[in-house]
């Protein structure tokens, strides 16, 4: 199972990128300043949007997952409960508990950033796709958390590839950066 | 670099907005006070302003909400007997209106109301302008996400995700506002302020301007 950028660019807005990669099983950290697309590529590599060259050519890998920066963007549901049932994931429980998720009737507006942060990424690992790429999944998490998070990614089967600013908890895995518009590993 | 009228990455950026108003003022009057005047402007929308329009809006979203907001009217119209044609004129200044929205560059209508009302009245209707468009730009984008967020989940939009769409789209903006707000306060602005106008006109404003007052001339005047 792997997904190949071959000679991809993606012109959006202000910024330019190019890629040539090939992310095979494990665990990916993309990091770049703010800005310089990557955002755009997640979007790319989970099938949301198009490039402007090249191909992003997925092998072996089934529908992928994407949690975006924000997280209300992928709120549909009226409760949490209805939130959860969205996703179609409440056979794996034991995700909601360690991200401390009160499963109940509850608004998800009403809850805090933080609080949908963790709804939202225990969703996204219940769904335990073979493609899963997290957008900034770090931001609005507490220490506690992020401590959980980098565990599970770590333990993860498939392909995982995260684009994080964080410094201090990084899962270990390949190293990706982007500098002057172009996508190289570390 | 300053925009010139010229082509920038493809778009047609037509840069001075005093112009560009005034052109849509004697169109939108020209097209409301009679039917051959809205087929005239239309064909002036055809020559000048559709490419404009589509580089930044959705053919679909301009030409549906342009026929549905022109194609009521008519229709009471027929049955009460009034002006069938009413519908038509309104078609085309929603055709003009999505042009003018389209053409809008950023800091346009803080140069616009300075100028026009200076330092103070003029820089807060420019900053509550500025900080409108941006808003519904940045509306836009999140609902981009959010029909992307639901492809993500296998769901198709519906009627019945309006709600929580929508509660999400006021909460992210209410977000932004509070930061905004927050971001102004602590600069110490209460109201006024210094801001330079700055125009680029360029030659396609002038001539846009020019055959809207030809055509304005010839069958109103």
């Amino acid at each position: 199972m792997r997904i190949i950028l071959d000679s991809v660019t993606l012109c959006a807005g202000g910024f330019s990128l190019s890629a040539n990669a090939v992310f095979e099983e494990g665990v990916h950290l993309i990091s770049g300043r703010t800005g310089s697309g990557k955002s755009s590529l997640a979007s790319v590599l989970a099938g949301l949007s198009s490039v402007s060259t090249g191909d992003v050519i997925p092998e072996g890998c089934g529908s992928p997952i994407l949690l975006m920066q924000f997280p209300e963007y992928q709120v549909t549901g009226s409760s949490v409960i209805r939130e959860i049932s969205s996703w179609g994931c409440f056979e794996n429980k034991e995700f909601f508990s360690l991200f401390g998720v009160n499963v109940n009737a509850r608004d998800p507006f009403t809850l805090s950033r933080g609080e949908l942060k963790r709804l939202m990424l225990a969703c996204v690992f219940a769904k335990d796709s073979d493609l899963l790429i997290l957008d900034e999944p770090y931001a609005s998490l507490d220490s506690s958390a992020k401590d959980v998070l980098t565990t599970l990614i770590e333990n993860r089967r498939g392909i995982t590839i995260v684009f994080s600013h964080e410094v201090e908890h990084v899962p270990r895995g390949s190293r990706w950066e982007i500098s002057k518009g172009v996508l190289h590993r570390e | 670099m300053v925009p010139d009228g010229k082509s920038l990455k493809g778009f047609y950026i037509v840069s001075d907005i005093r112009l560009r108003l005034l052109t849509l003022v004697l169109l939108s009057v020209l097209s409301f006070v009679s039917t051959s005047g809205a087929a005239v402007v239309f064909f002036w929308w055809l020559v000048f302003a559709a490419k404009t329009t589509f580089a930044k809006k959705s053919w679909k979203a301009v030409l549906l909400t342009s026929v549905l907001v022109g194609l009521f009217p008519s229709v009471v119209l027929y049955f009460s007997g009034g002006d069938v044609f009413y519908g038509a004129k309104i078609f085309v200044l929603v055709l003009l209106a999505f042009w003018f929205s389209a053409s809008l560059v950023p800091g346009e209508f803080m140069s616009l109301f300075v100028w026009m009302f200076g330092k103070k009245i003029g820089f807060d209707l420019g900053l509550a302008a500025e900080f409108s468009t941006q808003a519904l730009s940045e509306i836009q984008s999140d609902f981009s996400h959010m029909k992307s967020a639901l492809k993500i989940k296998g769901q198709r939009f519906s009627v019945f995700r309006v709600p929580s769409l929508a509660m999400g789209l006021l909460f992210l903006s209410l977000g932004r506002s509070n930061s905004q707000s927050g971001i102004l306060a602590r600069r110490g602005y209460i109201s006024g302020g210094t801001f330079v106008p700055v125009f680029f006109p360029g030659k396609s404003d002038f001539l846009m301007l020019v055959i809207a007052g030809i055509l304005y001339a010839v069958l109103l005047v």
